[in-house]
């Protein structure tokens, strides 16, 4: 597992089941919204409909500091009981089912907040998914996906070279993306740096596009890349009629410098840290510190990223439970 | 033709509407074209709106006394109804002219351009005669095209042969009836109406196309042949298996969605059939029209048991998403657009039924899918349910009852192990199969349990 902009060595390395840059992209999630919230989005009112996991993270985030307590899961694969034991609050109604099947149900006239949370590359399925969430979600709803982006075919790629691969990769996006981007697919927006831009493209206009049929526009807040495993990307925002322009802007949420709503996406990567180190780091970082002032090596990405997260660092400690 | 050196002429040529917009269709759809506008008086004389049949599950029988019949041969054609005549106003002012000039229907009817009686007279033959009667009055139009065309494009008019008023002792027309006669009919509808292959074809699309209407009593012949609505059916199953059913608007059209899966006897290929006022537009679409490849998948075979029902409605006839033809649909209409996304999220369930139906490593008797399918029976569309609820296929408790059921399992072993097995087990009689079974019994009684 490589930290982008770190090294490989086995000290740049996190415990990927603690997955930190996606426990600062949920933080900054609900930073946003909090702000949302203040500025008369009635966020705690929203129904939040995520995708299944038997850890349940984003569900208990967002019901203790967003507030939201009517909740759905959804959940494909064939593990009922584990979702159920599982499952932190009563209010989560589970759904043993696919996001395609669950949205005909949605009430047209409430306001979700949507995370298509998906392990996978951006596929078909997924943008049928983003299409239907767009076509049934009430003005004002938020919607939030997460793919993966790493030049990956979908059935594996054992056995094909490098040059094998890219070639099989741009014949995959090609008729499945071409439509939503401005240029000719080509080997360059297959590599591994340029996917997530080309993902967060297509979505973008994807959304756009299917919104407009409804009158609707998409106000982008969210547009982030990250690393604890697989690179991914995550893209979205609010949707809504022009007249909402005006109460994102008051709402004051356009100052956080993570708020994205460019084409390329913004990346999270955190550096591994020892306890010590992040103490020092929290009492010495301002504006002028600098990779040379440091008392230990650290490269000066990872320090920007650092200085720009610091906020949302999860610690994590062992319990005994 | 002007002198005016300043003017360019745009002028419309007869040329046009005689040899050119009549390649637009075929012979079928021109005759539908004369059915639409019987079925539009009756429409407008019964107040009816098919569309209800659906919505609220009435069956006013309103269209009984109406008939539309069809003769047609080698030599010639006719179209006769008493669905209401032509008034001579009407005549004079509106029914024969290019283009309807305005749009004054107040019920859900089906005549719409002011096209498709004239586009159908240069498309079948040469002589056409147009006589109507009213419950008052009745007129007599001839029309050659030879000479009409002959008159030049300065002179578009039609004459009336004769008309007046109903009177007992005046020519005896039946009120309220229309008859159009064609004869000298053109080299291709000659050739297809004598063959008996078309007539069929021609039932065929009669039956589906306005299967509401004749649901309504109306009797529609070919050839003294009674046409029978063919209103597609949908596959439920009480609370196991249902239809999606959505109502929205646009645009001022009322949008009716219902979509499921055919029994699984249905060996007919679906897809989307799609109705303006009760009239189908598109039949068994399988193609991007209906969003096929767009935001669902590209149509498969394996989905050949889908099939879904979107019917536009409005007074106004010109907002429906129609085409001149009424064979398609007006894809960027914002009401066709609205139903469309609606249709795909409404669709997806039900492929991913579908798509259950084939998992590559279980044996049939597994796929909980398949029994539901096979269990199902076919519910006419005016009997479903009128509860707007997405698809249902609670596949759960068809799995459940599967857990319990007997799979055959086959495989073939050397005879020499078989016999083996018999003489260590000291049965030399004992058959393959059962052989077979205490091997299994043997491997589960000693590893598993």
């Amino acid at each position: 597992m490589t930290i982008p902009g770190g090294s490989s060595e086995s000290f740049n390395k996190f415990n990927y089941l603690l997955r930190p840059s996606k426990q600062v992209e949920r933080k900054l999630i609900i930073q946003a919204l909090q702000t949302l919230a203040l500025g008369g989005f009635d966020i705690p009112n929203y129904t939040y409909l995520g995708l299944g996991s038997v850890y349940y993270a984003d569900f208990i985030l967002f019901h203790k500091y967003l507030y939201i307590n009517d909740m759905v899961c959804a959940e494909a694969s064939n593990i009922p009981k584990r979702m159920r034991f599982n499952r932190p609050y009563k209010f989560i109604r589970l759904k043993m089912a696919k996001v395609g099947d669950i949205l005909p149900t949605l009430n047209r006239k409430r306001k979700y907040f949507v995370w298509l949370d998906y392990d996978s590359v951006l596929g078909e399925d997924i943008l049928y998914d983003t299409a239907g969430a767009l076509h049934v979600l009430a003005p004002e709803s938020i919607l939030l996906v997460t793919v993966e982006a790493e030049p990956a075919l979908p059935e594996g790629s054992d056995g094909l070279n490098q040059a094998q691969l890219v070639r099989r990769l741009v014949e995959l996006f090609r008729p499945l993306l071409g439509r939503y981007v401005g240029k000719e697919i080509t080997r360059s927006e297959v590599a591994h740096n340029s996917l997530p831009r080309l993902f967060a493209e297509a979505l973008r206009t994807q959304f756009i596009e299917e919104l407009a049929k409804r009158d609707l526009n998409y106000f982008p807040l969210f547009n982030f890349k990250y690393a604890d495993g697989a690179q991914m990307l995550s893209l979205g925002g609010i949707l809504g009629d022009r007249q909402i322009r005006d109460r994102l802007k008051r709402s004051g949420v356009y100052r956080f410098d993570f708020i994205n709503t460019g084409v390329d996406p913004l990346r999270i990567s955190i550096p591994p840290l020892t306890a010590r180190e992040k103490q020092w780091l929290d009492q010495n970082i301002d504006a002028r510190l600098t990779a040379e002032r440091l008392k230990f090596e650290l490269n000066r990405d990872l320090l920007e990223n650092f200085r720009r997260y610091y906020r949302h660092y999860p610690t994590y400690y062992e319990t005994l439970l | 033709m002007t002198t005016d050196a300043n003017v360019v002429s745009a002028r419309p040529t007869k040329v046009f509407f005689v040899d050119m917009i009549t390649r637009d269709l075929g012979i079928t759809d021109c005759i539908l074209d004369l059915i639409d506008n019987a079925i539009d008086h009756a429409v407008m004389n019964s107040k009816l709106d098919v569309m209800t049949f659906l919505t609220d599950g009435s069956r006013p029988l309103r269209l009984r006394k109406y008939y539309v019949s069809l003769k047609l041969s080698g030599d010639s054609f006719r179209i006769e109804d008493n669905c209401g005549g032509i008034s001579i106003d009407d005549a004079r002012t509106r029914v024969f002219r290019f283009g309807d000039p305005e749009n004054r229907q107040t019920q859900a009817g089906l005549s719409v351009y002011g096209i498709g009686m004239k586009r159908a007279f240069f498309k079948l033959g040469q002589v056409i005669r147009v006589q109507s009667a009213t419950t008052t009055e009745w007129f007599v139009v001839d029309i050659n095209v030879k000479r009409w065309k002959a008159k030049g494009d300065d002179d578009w008019d039609f004459t009336f042969a004769s008309r007046g008023a109903l009177r007992k002792s005046g020519p005896q027309y039946q009120p309220s009836t229309t008859r159009i006669s064609i004869a000298q009919l053109n080299a291709d509808a000659s050739l297809r109406f004598s063959q008996p292959s078309f007539r069929k074809q021609l039932l065929f699309r009669i039956a589906s196309t306005y299967s509401l209407f004749l649901t309504a009593g109306l009797r529609i012949t070919v050839n003294g042949e009674p046409v029978k609505p063919n209103l597609p059916t949908i596959g439920g199953l009480g609370s196991t298996l249902s239809a999606a059913r959505k109502q929205l608007t646009a645009d001022g059209v009322d949008i009716l969605i219902i979509a499921g899966v055919t029994p699984r006897d249905d060996k007919q290929s679906h897809g989307w059939y799609v109705f303006c006022n009760g009239r189908m537009v598109l039949e068994a679409d399988q193609s991007r029209l209906t969003g096929w490849g767009d935001n669902l998948p590209q149509w498969h075979s394996k989905y050949r048991h889908f099939a879904g029902y979107v019917y536009f409605r409005s007074a106004d006839v010109r907002l429906l998403p129609w085409t001149t033809t009424k064979q398609g649909v007006v894809y960027e209409s914002r009401a066709y657009q609205t139903a469309l996304a609606e249709m795909q999220v409404q669709a997806r369930p039900i492929l991913n039924f579908l798509n259950n139906l084939y998992p590559g490593d279980l044996t049939e008797e597994e796929v909980a899918e398949r029994e539901v399918l096979t269990r199902a029976h076919s519910v006419d569309l005016t009997k479903l349910s009128r509860r707007e609820a997405p698809f249902i296929a609670n596949v759960e408790s068809e799995r459940k009852r599967k857990e319990n059921a007997l799979i055959n399992i086959q495989y073939k072993k050397p005879k020499k192990l078989i016999e083996q097995i018999r003489s260590h087990l000291g049965r030399s009689r004992m058959s393959a199969s059962s052989v077979g079974k205490f091997t299994f019994d043997y491997y589960l009684k000693q590893e598993i349990e």
